[in-house]
């Protein structure tokens, strides 16, 4: 009903609609890349079952551990994202060389490493979250500790393990 | 319009109190997404140009959120081009969202209605208003649709302990850090009783597809609200995921019972 009303009141918007929808298709048929705003909305639908161990970030300040449960979500969120953005940064770097330099040169985009290549300057990210956090947490940070920990899955809950790296080891 | 305005205001609101502005967070990191639109929008160096010159966050906040206010106050005291500045919204909506996403925030995907309503209040016609608006609600049915199929798909739906594994991955950080706490006791009730949580998944994926009743007809439509409704809260209190931002497409779903306007009426 709704093409047909569209097609007989503008053509052109017809034709705009299916063009919307068929890159769309193409997109979810190609899997793995997406094109704002053609995205795909399957958070969470690959399959997940419980891992034996799990890396956990953790910020400890002034040698006390950060808990979850004193923050909001969106609170915690903002605690925890520049974190994971650090740790994914061998990621992001491994993208450029993998994806991004030979898609783009396929399709003669620029796409020069300086603009996606994230250096690892790790005192300088821990300066800005020392920041960062006192102006969440309301007061300064004196001592700062961002780690990686393993927990094991054992028993049904997450158990810690002497494994641990400090968050600047991860980026190389 | 105004439904807009209230939804993005009160959304503003929100992330103001919440620190999530710009300049409130100061980002000095980002992230390459696996999105074509993004590498072109980062091969202009826009993303280091922010980074590098903290002073501009504010302004590219102020313009972000003052747009659509502007707008309003044009459309309502009848200039007749206000639609020009729907496309100066539009253009700074994808701008500020695209390079928003790049930081430490939330992924883009949640964005998709703030980039795409500007388009609506383009039109200066009613009919092209009224298609435009059915569009909106008819991609809001295919995302929610889209997300159950992709379970589908990907097979997570048949996965019996699928919710236990979602819920270590999402919540570890704070399973580990918040041992004692009521919240992480009922994570891992939710983790160690795996059919009860699968169940909560099922549910979750048939809530989704049940929006695909809005395909065939709008008498529902106030359903798929309530419906949306409560699959926001849920998500919000098992994920502490939060997607707000998709809230302005409820106006498509209200408005979707009005029928085709007369030839050449005007807004």
């Amino acid at each position: 009903m709704y093409f047909k009303q569209l097609i007989s009141y503008k053509p052109r918007y017809f034709l705009l609609v299916v063009l919307f929808v068929l890159v769309q298709i193409f997109i979810n048929l190609k899997r793995g890349m997406v094109l704002t705003p053609f995205f795909h909305y399957g958070m969470y639908s690959q399959q997940m079952p419980p891992q034996k161990s799990y890396e956990v970030l953790e910020v400890w300040v002034d040698r006390k551990k950060l808990r979850g449960q004193d923050f909001l979500p969106w609170q915690w969120d903002k605690i925890m994202q520049p974190l994971v953005y650090f740790k994914n940064i061998s990621a992001n770097n491994l993208l450029y060389y993998s994806n991004v330099k030979r898609i783009s040169a396929a399709v003669f985009l620029p796409a020069d490493s300086t603009d996606f290549i994230i250096n690892c300057q790790y005192p300088l990210f821990e300066q800005w979250y020392s920041r960062y956090l006192s102006t969440i947490l309301k007061r300064p940070v004196t001592k700062l500790d961002l780690v990686v920990r393993h927990y094991n899955l054992q028993q049904g809950k997450l158990q810690t393990t002497i494994q641990v790296q400090h968050l600047a080891s991860t980026c190389r | 319009m105004f439904g807009y305005g209230i939804i993005f205001y009160a959304i503003m609101v929100v992330k103001w109190s919440g620190g999530l502005f710009l300049f409130q967070l100061q980002p000095p990191i980002f992230n390459t997404p696996f999105n074509f639109a993004s590498w072109v929008l980062m091969g202009t160096g826009i993303h280091l140009w922010l980074i590098s010159n903290p002073g501009y966050w504010v302004w590219f906040d102020f313009a972000f959120y003052l747009l659509p206010a502007v707008y309003m106050l044009a459309f309502f005291v009848g200039q007749k081009r206000s639609h020009f500045l729907a496309i100066a919204m539009l253009l700074v909506n994808w701008l500020y969202i695209s390079c928003y996403t790049l930081f430490p925030t939330n992924s883009i995907e949640s964005y998709i209605g703030w980039l795409l309503f500007p388009v609506l209040f383009i039109t200066h016609q009613m009919r092209s208003y009224y298609f435009v608006l059915q569009g909106l609600r008819y991609f809001f049915l295919y995302i929610m649709v889209s997300a159950a199929s992709w379970k589908l798909v990907q097979q997570g739906l048949f996965n019996a302990q699928q919710m236990s594994g979602v819920l270590l991955y999402q919540h570890k950080e704070m399973l580990t850090s918040s041992p004692d706490h009521w919240l992480t006791n009922a994570y891992y009730w939710l983790i160690n009783h795996w059919l009860v949580s699968y169940w909560l998944y099922l549910l979750a994926t048939l809530l989704e597809a049940f929006f695909i009743i809005g395909f065939f007809t709008s008498r529902f439509d106030k359903w798929l609200i309530l419906a949306f409704v409560v699959f926001l809260v849920a998500d919000f209190l098992v994920m502490r995921i939060y997607y707000w931002e998709l809230l302005p497409f409820m106006l498509a779903l209200w408005y979707g019972k009005y029928r085709l306007p007369p030839k050449r009426s005007q807004l």
